[in-house]
């Protein structure tokens, strides 16, 4: 509204009142003549004027325009009139605030995952750098310790690299110091201050800490701080034995800091608890050892392209001088980007689900706005002959959807914070920014705007109905307007079609899930517990005695009574923890004498003997590791997997063979059966076993097969590590089970979701044809009453009431059909062995909408038959 | 053709042009008048006689000036235009048309 048009409208105001004014008292003098006494002439006139104020607002009406303090008004008169139809109210609300709720608590994920900015000072200059491997099959691989120095030296578009690596660390070395093994980080100097993040007490490191020599100093968590030392400040400056080392705690960083650590191949490492610096001689390190995760940050008066380029050209120089141009390249990725990059398909299909399911309720609602309004029909007939115009009438319309829609919107958000709690139960502990994840101002912005264009949504259909109305055939209250259930059809029609989408979106995630439990996973889970450890450094030397302790655990726990048998490996299945080294197989009849193509790289993972036994991974040819090959003169051996055995000895005769692994020779003693070691939907690469003594790694998975439930044995298994060293920290204890269930969590989670979006949906589509035919039916009761009074038999009543709703149900699913190719597209990268338009899944689905659709149609259809000819015949 | 809100509104919009053609009147003048011409059978309802008012105003068929009232108060009277008046007798010409038609089917059954 302009400002000359207020004020106009404030002339107008006082020029209005004056007349009415007027008119009021020449009505209350006449009436005085008359003889009636002054209070009740003027009680009267008013009373015949009907209240000043309307009039003064239709008279505005005749002059156009909107007045946004009309809203008011519009607001209290709908707020009356849905009082005075409660039920009404109360479904549009209840759909509403579910609707919305679902909408609110999905959208709050992926605002907080995907959307909201990291926690760091300008976010979007940081970047996560990989080392590019295609040529070995390792697109984004750990940098390498000349590298960084590169990096460092020959950059000027970056304000600085940093470098990280994810470990874990024993805090804590005796009695009354009791040992913990916490996740810990080793970070450069300059990790933090790149970052932007400043420690809530005490200091960052200094500059020079992460050089060699340096006195050791740790940073620790806000958690940490809290759990074990009770967040006591007097701990900043105080040592603290930090594997072994003397170590000086300088500062604790913020509660709300959180940095998760990638993985070169798997997801996230944990969020550390300890923060170390690892000396800064990364010159010292070979050339080919792929270690390093590096953050970098790009200055800020410099372009992204321009770093990014300049970054491209250091590579393309490395690939000449140290890859043999062998196609290295430096992988750069925004780390808000590589943080949320495995969960984003997920929630895009949650949020494609959501958004559908909110288009089907705005149609539901829109036939329920519709159904109210032909209702008040001869209301608002009324109001538009006696002058009111139509905008006022779509205006009255609107503001009243609008007023459900917003307080749908306040139930819906409310609930929307219980649904989200639930929601981030359901989570998979994977899921990454998880503690950002909330409803907030974006949250709140975004569902206030979902929320006003569910009102208008559901509002255009009466209000389009009402203006088409013909008001004279209304006011003689004969005829029933055909437009209105010629929306209502197109609404349903859309409900339907927008269902077939959703079902068939849910149909093929379904079909997915059940392929991935029914999959070969290569190893047996059921009654294996696992047992984490590390044997803590400062009592253990590298080498000979962290084997020997492993031995003597497994030796400890093969006495405990139910247990079957047991290993250890520092890789299990599904958990993406193998290293990658390259394989070549000097005696394959299949190597062309190009040792570039030759080569492989592969999985490995050092086990002990029993292990495979133990998981239930098949030896097919050859034997498993023996006692004897813990004596590391004896640990020269390898089992290879039948990817590689098939690969290099397609004779079959591989036992037997040497193989080169990182440049040592190792005989094949056995070919075990392939395990998926990253996920179950990711049949990953070829992979190979060393024993224990050849990699003596000092974090190990203990493996137990139990003859009872392994849960049971949890306590004695914890009493049997106990006895061989009683300081001994155990980091988890999970069944294998669990370890498979919680590889299935992301999916399941989605598949919950989209399935109760896709009831939902399927709900409402049956409503809206049951509405649809429930209106036919009592519509057209006099002439089915005829129809059965002649002697019609039933069935051809039904169908004849039932025909249109089949119609409808046929070219929904139609139209539904064509959008499932695009719902295709959408879940694709979560589809596990089904094609997006696999024909099964989407017969199935439509056979299932079709077969609810005439369900839901025929009940009201068989009511027709039940038609007394004489009420019928009465009713008109 | 027209429908009948159209020959409803119509209706009011020719008996208000049809008192201004005796000269200027005010709201409530024009309300007692029409109830006085038609033998107290027509009553114009106040939430419809001035939106039509305004709406003719608004249409130029008939101009509102401030003046005092015969009993000394200040009123908004309303005169007949130019405009106004060619309306009214192209209005009272088909109202007559339409009338008789209803009276000679009136009469017939």
């Amino acid at each position: 509204m302009s400002i000359r048009n207020l004020f106009r409208r404030q002339v107008r105001d006082r020029e209005m009142d004056a007349e009415m004014r007027f008119h009021i008292d020449m009505e209350a003098a006449e009436l005085e003549r008359t003889g009636v006494p002054a209070d009740e002439a003027r009680r009267r006139a008013l009373a015949s004027f009907g209240g000043v104020q309307r009039y003064k607002e239709e008279g505005h009406e005749t002059r156009g325009g909107m007045r946004l303090e009309e809203l008011g008004r519009d607001v209290r008169y709908s707020v009356r009139s849905l009082w005075h139809s409660r039920g009404f109210a109360g479904v549009v609300i209840l759909t509403l605030a579910l609707g919305i709720a679902a909408n609110a608590s999905i959208f709050s994920v992926a605002n907080g995952v995907l959307f909201k900015a990291l926690p760091y000072r300008d976010p979007g200059k940081l970047l996560v750098i990989w080392d590019g491997l295609e040529m070995v099959g390792v697109p984004e691989a750990w940098v390498t310790g000349p590298e960084v120095v590169r990096l460092r030296n020959e950059l000027t578009s970056f304000e600085g690299f940093a470098t990280i690596r994810s470990s874990s660390a024993t805090i804590g070395s005796s009695a009354g110091d009791e040992p913990q093994q916490v996740p810990a980080s080793l970070v450069s100097a300059n990790f933090f201050q790149l970052l932007g993040v400043t420690p809530e007490i005490g200091r960052s490191f200094a500059a020079r800490e992460d050089a060699a020599g340096a006195e050791p100093v740790a940073l620790l968590s806000h958690r940490l701080w809290t759990q074990r030392y009770g967040a006591d400040r007097s701990i900043i400056g105080k040592r603290v034995m930090v594997d072994g080392n003397a170590t000086t705690i300088i500062g604790v960083l913020p509660q709300t800091f959180r940095y998760s650590a990638q993985n070169s191949l798997g997801s996230a490492a944990d969020v550390a608890d300890v923060y170390l610096t690892f000396a800064d001689t990364l010159s010292r390190f070979p050339r080919g050892q792929h270690f390093l995760g590096v953050l970098a940050r790009i200055r800020s008066d410099v372009g992204t392209p321009r770093a990014l380029a300049e970054l491209a050209g250091l590579g393309q120089r490395l690939n000449e001088e140290n890859y043999g141009k062998a196609g290295f390249s430096f992988k750069p990725v925004f780390l808000q980007e590589r943080m949320v990059r495995e969960v984003r398909p997920a929630l895009m299909v949650l949020l494609a689900a959501v958004g559908v399911l909110m288009l089907i309720m705005c149609a539901n609602l829109a036939v329920l706005a519709l159904v109210r309004a032909a209702r008040r029909e001869h209301e608002l007939t009324v109001r538009r002959a006696i002058g009111a115009g139509a905008a006022r009438i779509a205006r009255q319309i609107l503001t009243e959807t609008t007023v459900l829609s917003l307080v749908g919107a306040a139930a819906g958000t409310l609930l929307g914070v219980w649904a989200l709690r639930g929601l981030l139960a359901m989570a998979p502990p994977g899921l990454p920014r998880r503690e950002e994840i909330g409803i907030d101002v974006t949250v709140l912005l975004v569902t206030l705007g979902v929320a006003l264009l569910v009102g208008i949504a559901m509002g255009l259909a009466p209000v389009f109905h009402s203006l088409r109305a013909d008001i004279a055939s209304v006011l003689r209250e004969k005829a029933r307007s055909r437009s209105g259930s010629r929306v209502r059809r197109t609404l349903v029609l859309a409900q339907l079609a927008l269902s077939m989408v959703l079902l068939a979106g849910t149909g093929l995630l379904l079909a997915s899930f059940v392929k991935l439990l029914h999959l070969d996973q290569g190893f047996d889970a059921r009654r294996v517990l696992t047992v984490q450890l590390m044997a803590p450094r400062a009592k253990y030397a590298s080498g000979r005695p962290v084997v020997e302790i492993f031995r003597r655990y497994t030796d400890a726990l093969s006495a405990v009574p139910g247990v079957v048998s047991v290993g250890a490996t520092s890789a299990l299945p599904l958990s993406a923890g193998s290293d990658q080294s390259g394989a070549y197989f000097p005696s394959s009849p299949t190597n062309t004498g190009d040792r570039q193509k030759d080569r492989l790289l592969v999985d490995n993972a050092p086990i002990t003997p029993g292990y495979l036994r133990t998981m239930g991974i098949d030896v097919l040819e050859g034997r498993e590791f023996d006692a004897l090959n813990l004596d590391s003169a004896n640990a020269k051996v390898v089992i290879i997997d039948d990817l590689l055995a098939r690969r290099y000895f397609p004779g079959g005769n591989a036992v037997g063979q040497f193989m080169t692994l990182d440049g040592d020779s190792l005989r094949v003693v056995g070919v075990s059966r392939h395990v998926r070691m990253y996920s179950l939907q990711d049949f990953g690469r070829e992979q190979l076993w060393v024993p224990h003594s050849y990699t003596p790694y000092r974090s190990m998975t203990l493996v137990v097969r139990t003859s009872v439930d392994p849960m049971s044995l949890a306590g004695a298994a914890r009493n049997a590590i106990r006895g061989v060293d009683a300081a001994q920290p155990i980091i988890s204890m999970r069944l294998m089970t669990d370890v498979v269930s919680d590889a299935l969590a992301e999916r399941r989670l989605v598949l919950t979701l989209v399935g109760a979006f896709g009831a939902a949906a399927l709900l409402l589509a049956a409503l809206g044809v049951y509405g649809v035919t429930a209106s036919t039916v009592a519509q057209r009761t006099r002439e089915l009453g005829i129809r059965v009074a002649l002697g019609a038999d039933r069935g051809s009543v039904v169908w004849s009431v039932l025909s249109e709703p089949a119609r409808l149900v046929g070219t929904g699913l139609v139209i539904g059909l064509a959008g499932t190719f695009a719902a295709g597209r959408v879940v694709e990268r979560l589809l596990y062995g089904v094609k997006p338009t696999d024909p099964l899944t989407l017969a199935a689905v439509a056979l299932l909408l079709l077969g609810v659709a005439i369900l839901a149609g025929y009940i009201p259809a068989r009511r027709a038959t039940r038609v007394d000819p004489m009420v019928a015949l009465r009713s008109e | 053709m027209a429908n009948r809100t159209d020959l409803l509104q119509g209706t009011l919009d020719l008996l208000i042009l049809r008192t201004l053609r005796l000269g200027a009147l005010h709201g409530w003048g024009i309300s007692k008048r029409v109830r006085q011409l038609s033998n107290d059978v027509l009553q114009i309802n106040q939430g419809s006689l001035y939106p039509a008012l305004y709406r003719l105003e608004e249409r130029g068929l008939i101009q509102a000036e401030w003046g005092i009232s015969p009993e000394g108060r200040k009123a908004k009277f309303y005169t007949l235009t130019e405009k106004g008046r060619e309306d009214l007798a192209e209005e009272r010409a088909s109202w007559r048309a339409f009338s008789g038609a209803v009276e000679a089917v009136l009469r017939a059954t």
